[in-house]
């Protein structure tokens, strides 16, 4: 049988996206403020949870759609529209993070806690809530075991995609996961233990 | 519940709203940068190429055939006198509808990008404008544009919304032009070496067909492929082309269908918006 997966809400998603993406391969760039609205909570969510930070992870998703925007019609999008996005968010983010490793001599990833320069405001504090379950464990982990992990469930990107997004052959990927992934259970584990 | 679910379902559980400051920013942005296009406004159209009525029509057939299949300007010597008249008759038509089904079925390489498919049909004419719809069975979402009016209409049923937006400015008042039409695509497709495939019936109706190898695809990957034309015996219009081959492992099959003039109802290039619809976006 042909492919039925069009018949369920991320297959009419999908169908939503490849119009979205044909029109902007065809240098429409008014679509861009449906990509955005549709996409704007997963990337900021996975930016922020990449940077710890809300208010660069907000900045980190308007310099993607900035360059969007600039590189409409300029070049053809194929696949998927979410995963292409999220990986240009982790690609931002990941810059970021390096440039702030080379300012402070640390990276963003090893500030102990939500950094924000200034008093948080509702949104920071609700997603610091969100976060703090999870907080210590993705604290804990290198960044690119972190981005592994997010790209995978924010980013919806499958380990070959995640590879190729880092550089790195797959089998590098799946063991980033993996180590990411039991540090994490060991963290929630003695947590529920306690 | 295995280590590994449990632990994507807590990280998928983050969500993070955007701030209002966010999103001004960025629809903003979107906005100045349309503004200047419009100025811009690029005299991109090539309305010298195309001077029949079908000219107004082929704003969708180019989604589909530009856009999801594209077409590849492949030159070479015509097919048969009788095939080769059919283009020529297409132009002749105000009003069509165009669906294409693309189906992908045995994807062996489970971790590579995605391409499941997905049906589209396509309403155009130069009296009643032009719609699109997205969705197999169910409409997943509908796009109108009238053919006095500037504006894109879409219509998503399965979350009650609609959004009416202008037109991209390169697109305004001559958006048809943008796009390649049918007559093209088949007058390219019998272009290729073909053999007969004698008459049969399609749902009812006495057609006859060609088939050729290596039909156009304009770079879309496809090994093996087998493409069908089958025409009407009774109008010698088009009302059915299959493509079939191979890609990434898998077989994919790519159906259009065709339906001509009086067939296509003037009612279906209407919105008709319920009113418990509410706008997509503020």
């Amino acid at each position: 049988m042909y492919d039925s997966r069009l018949f369920n809400e991320s297959g009419r998603s999908m169908l939503e996206d490849k119009w979205l993406i044909l029109r902007f391969n065809r240098g429409d760039r008014s679509v861009l403020h449906r990509i955005y609205d549709k996409y704007k909570d997963d990337l900021v969510t996975l930016a922020a949870a990449l940077l710890m930070d809300v208010r660069v992870a907000e900045d980190v998703v308007h310099d993607v759609f900035l360059s969007f925007l600039g590189s409409a019609g300029r070049f053809r999008l194929t696949g998927s529209l979410k995963g292409y996005l999220a990986t240009c968010v982790a690609n931002r983010a990941r810059n970021v993070n390096k440039a702030g490793r080379r300012r402070h001599g640390a990276a963003l990833d090893e500030v102990p806690d939500v950094a924000c320069p200034e008093p948080s405001p509702e949104q920071v504090a609700i997603f610091a809530e969100q976060l703090g379950r999870l907080n210590a464990g993705l604290l804990e982990l290198p960044y690119e075991q972190r981005e592994v992990l997010l790209l995978r469930s924010h980013g919806g990107l499958r380990f070959a995609a995640i590879a190729k997004a880092q550089g790195v052959s797959i089998n590098t990927v799946q063991g980033r996961y993996r180590y990411a992934i039991e540090k994490l259970r060991a963290l929630l584990d003695s947590e529920a233990n306690e | 519940m295995k280590p590994e679910r449990r632990i994507d379902k807590c990280i998928s559980q983050l969500h993070l709203k955007t701030g209002g400051d966010l999103d001004e920013r960025v629809h903003r942005d979107i906005d100045r940068a349309l503004v200047e296009t419009k100025t811009i406004n690029h005299p991109m159209m090539r309305r010298t190429i195309m001077t029949s009525p079908i000219t107004k029509l082929a704003v969708a057939a180019a989604v589909v055939l530009a856009g999801l299949i594209g077409l590849n300007v492949i030159e070479s010597p015509g097919g048969g006198v009788a095939w080769a008249q059919i283009p020529g008759r297409i132009e002749a038509i105000d009003t069509f509808m165009f669906r294409l089904t693309i189906g992908v079925r045995g994807q062996q390489d489970a971790d590579a990008a995605g391409e499941p498919g997905g049906q589209w049909t396509f309403y155009l004419s130069e009296r009643y404008g032009f719609r699109m719809d997205i969705g197999t069975g169910e409409v997943v979402a509908s796009w109108y544009v009238p053919p006095e009016e500037d504006t894109l209409t879409m219509v998503i049923p399965g979350e009650k919304k609609w959004s009416q937006t202008p037109l991209p400015p390169e697109q305004r008042g001559k958006m048809p032009e943008e796009y390649k039409d049918p007559a093209d695509y088949i007058e390219r497709f019998l272009a290729r070496p073909y053999k007969e495939l004698g008459r049969s019936v399609i749902d009812g109706v006495e057609v006859e067909g060609i088939e050729v190898t290596d039909p156009p695809t304009d770079g879309e990957k496809l090994e093996n492929g087998v493409g069908r034309l089958w025409v009407d015996v009774a109008t010698e219009l088009p009302i059915r082309i299959e493509i079939e081959g191979t890609a990434d492992g898998a077989a994919v099959r790519w159906l259009m269908e065709f339906k001509w003039s009086e067939a296509v109802a003037p009612a279906l290039f209407e919105p008709n918006i319920p009113d418990d619809y509410t706008p997509l976006m503020p």
